[in-house]
Parts: structure tokens; sequence; C-alpha cells
């Protein structure tokens, strides 16, 4: 199951209004955006997740682990 | 030319909405919600903004529990079929109900043997509370007033209602045409469930938009189900609000330029605006009332009324009184019933009705002096002495 676009759009711009560029994931059938891909500093990971959380929102798996980017997550809330 | 039919549109509408709608349609033309490209992202992105803006508007702290309608009579729809069961329950209304509430009842009734009580007029108030306490019975599913009449403007004690639902456990439906935009509002912290309201009256926003607040923990039967974007497997719409009343695609332009109104209206200091419009509100009674020959239906105290006087003048029709306003003195104002035939009979003036005179943001003193003048001046001249065009101006 993937989240609406309302519940996208709210955590896209709380992360990037905290400093967090996000990447938009595209469902599988191919239609509309249903998760975010973003770098998250490993000391925020917790607060961040309470956040996205609360939104309905919630990492359901990384997706990269790049040298200087090690926990970037994608969110697929409600998965 | 003056307008002066706020209660039915606003005009002009907020700077800045044209120019939005216009850059919607050049910039952000895709599908919110419907595609992941760069540009249907951006629309959605968009759509979501201007939902942003509207629940800090309206008080509300979770956006997705304001969803984008075609207006305040699809939000009024979706709330009240979404809420009511096929058989059996109770609704209570008022007298002062627009159509766009007592249509979609009536049709309830009809289709499931419901009923409705609908609460008189009485001592000088719209409506009893105690009126309202003894009419709720144990199968009452629903509350359905205005937070003001799109007759006479006068306020619903909205709170001392949502008491009296809250103590019996019935949801609460407020109609708030004619107030949002208006009073500063916290939808969040008021004793309802539900909030219907257009976008293009007190918003100031462009007609084909309305919201409809849904409080968090009520769930409604969506009135229309259809693509939502994703989820596209499943069988039943989404779960969640708002794209489990949003089927199909918004009205982005409508939403863009509602969201710039917002944006104009959040800019603006509430209580300024509202003392303003109190103030031109009193002038328009204190002047109307002073024409020998008209009979006021508004708010006794401009404090506890929006912008809208109905009047009657002796001697004239409120339709042909209306057609002379507009024709000789290019004063825009609505006769009639205005939707509400319920108020009417109440008020007395069915079933011909009145002359409405509703004000907005930027209407002047001079707006109030003209239409005093060519009332006064109507009143001299009984339409029966008169062919149109012949009533002296001055």
């Amino acid at each position: 199951m993937f989240t609406g676009p309302t519940v996208l759009a709210r955590a896209f711009r709380l992360l990037e209004d905290g400093g967090y560029p996000c990447a938009v994931v595209s469902a599988p059938d191919g239609g509309s955006p249903c998760g975010l891909a973003v770098a998250v500093r490993e000391r925020d990971r917790q607060s961040i997740l309470a956040v996205l959380q609360a939104l309905g929102a919630a990492p359901t798996r990384a997706v990269s682990s790049e040298p200087g980017d090690p926990d970037a997550w994608e969110y697929a809330p409600k998965a | 030319m003056i307008y002066l039919d706020n209660a039915a549109t606003a005009n002009p509408k907020a700077p800045g909405v044209g120019e939005a709608m216009v850059r919607c349609l050049q910039d952000y033309n895709a599908n919110p919600g419907h595609g992941g490209y760069h540009l249907a992202v951006q629309a959605t992105m968009a759509v979501f903004g201007a939902r942003a803006s509207l629940s800090r508007l309206l008080g509300v702290a979770d956006p997705s529990r304001l969803v984008f309608t075609s207006g305040a009579t699809a939000a009024l729809n979706q709330a009240i079929r979404g809420s009511l069961p096929e058989s059996g329950a109770h609704v209570i209304c008022s007298a002062w109900e627009h159509n766009a509430v007592l249509r979609p009842l009536w049709d309830w009734r009809s289709r499931t043997g419901g009923t409705v009580t609908i609460l008189p007029p009485r001592d000088g108030y719209p409506f009893h509370p105690d009126d309202l306490e003894r009419a709720v019975r144990p199968d009452t599913a629903l509350i359905v007033l205005n937070a003001a009449s799109n007759v006479t403007g006068v306020l619903t004690p909205v709170v001392a209602v949502g008491e009296i639902a809250r103590r019996h456990g019935i949801r609460f439906l407020v109609d708030g045409s004619q107030v949002a935009g208006h009073l500063a509002l916290s939808l969040q912290d008021l004793p309802i469930d539900l909030w219907a309201c257009p976008g293009h009256k007190g918003l100031l926003g462009p007609q084909g938009v309305g919201l409809l607040y849904i409080r968090p923990g009520i769930e409604l039967q969506p009135l229309i189900v259809g693509g939502a974007g994703f989820d596209s497997s499943r069988e039943e719409p989404p779960d969640e609000a708002p794209e489990r009343y949003e089927a199909g695609t918004v009205n982005t332009p409508g939403i863009l330029g509602l969201g710039a109104a917002a944006e104009y209206l959040l800019a603006q200091n509430p209580t300024v605006a509202r003392s303003r419009e109190i103030t031109v509100l009193a002038a328009l009674q204190e002047g109307l009332s002073r024409v020998h020959g008209v009979a006021l239906f508004t708010a006794q105290d401009a404090s506890r009324g929006v912008g809208v006087v109905s009047c009657r003048i002796a001697g004239w029709s409120s339709g042909r009184a209306a057609e002379v306003l507009d024709r000789q003195f290019g004063i825009c104002v609505r006769a009639g019933l205005q939707c509400a035939p319920l108020a009417h009979q109440a008020l007395g003036t069915a079933p011909e009705g009145t002359v409405r005179i509703s004000i907005g943001p930027f209407t002047t003193e001079q707006d109030i002096d003209a239409v005093v003048r060519a009332i006064a001046r109507l009143a001299e001249h009984p339409s029966n002495t008169v062919q149109l065009g012949s009533v002296p101006i001055a």
C-alpha cells in the first residue's frame, strides 16, 4: 500500500524545509509518486522518523549506501 | 457599477488570484497526484501548498483533513450523504438553511423514510437552544446549521450548539458559506465535526472550488469514487483523507487561485478586517433604517452579523426593485428567495423574497451611500407609478 500525494507532499516539504533534499519515488504500477528517497544523518534519524510516522509515513527500506551518505532511506508509508 | 452581491460570490477577487490561475495553466499544467514526472510533482506540491495555506487560514493543523470539492454544495452533499444511514435516522436543522442543505435532506428523507426536525425562530433568535435540546432523539444522527444566514447575515451560536451536540454524541455539520473569510477561525478548536464552505465568497477565491473540513476521527462514505492516482489495484477508494474524498482530477487552477486568496487573507489583520466589515455593515443598516418605507431583515447589532442585509421596499416587488437598481443605478443586488425558502417563510417575506445587499472587503462608504440614496429614491416612487429608467436619480 502506498501513500496519497497529500501525505507525501507534506513529508516532502517538512524534509526539504529541514535541509533534507528529497527525491520522489514512483509507485511500481507507474502511477503517482508514492514515496521519498532521502539521506538522513544518523543523529537526526529518530526525530525525523517520529515526524514522518505522525504524518502516516514510515521508512520501508534503505535504498542506497554511498560514501558520506550512509543512511538513505526510501519512505513508502503504510507498507 | 457597484457590486453588492458578495454573499453570492465575491467581486472583486483577492489580488493575485487570477495571476495564480494563469500561472498554474502555464507552469503546473499536469495532473497533481497522478504522475511521478517532474511537472506532475510540481503540480502536486503546488496543490499541497494551497491546502497548507488554507489550513493555516482556517485553523486546521493537519492539512489532510481539508478536502477540496467543487464548492460548498458539493461539500455539504458529501458531508450529509456521507454521514446519514440509508434507513431510520433523524436530522435537526433550522429554518435558515440554504437549499444546499435542505435539498440533500429532503432527498435523503424521501429515499429512506428518515425524519428532519426544523428549528423555528423564537423570541427574536434564529432558533432557541432549548428547542434544539428538546428536538434531540435517540436516533438523531446529525445536526446541520449554517454559521450565518445568507438572507439576514445573523450569526448562529455555533459553539453553544456544538456543546449540545457533543453532550449528546451527535455529529455536527456547519455550513460556513457566509462566514469563512469574514471571521477569524480555528476550526479544530470549535466543537464541530464537519465544516463546509465555498472558495469564492468570503475566501475571495475563484468559483468551482470549495472545502470540507473533516475532524480527525470522523469518517464519511465517499460520495464519488474513482481514480486516486495511487493504490490503483485496490477495488475500494483510498482509506486516507483527503484523497478518499477527492476522486478524479482536482480543479488545480481553481485550487491555486484559492491558495493565492488564502495567502492574501493571511497577510491581512483579521481584527482590522472584521472591524471594517462591522463599520460598513452598520453604515448600511443605519442608512437604510432611515429610509421611510423600507423594512430591514438583518442582525440588530452589526457585530452579531456578517455583511448581509435584506430589505423590502414599500410599493416595490423585490425583483422589480433589483432590476431598477441594476439598470438605472448600476447597482448589483440579489432579489428573491436567495435559495432559502424556509427563511423567507420565517420572516414572512415568502414567496416574493427580499432585496439582499451584501458587502465585501472592498465595499466602500461611497458604495453604501449610493445604494442607500438609490433605495430612498425607489421608496419615494412606488413601482406602479414609474417606467423603467424614469426613477429620478438625484
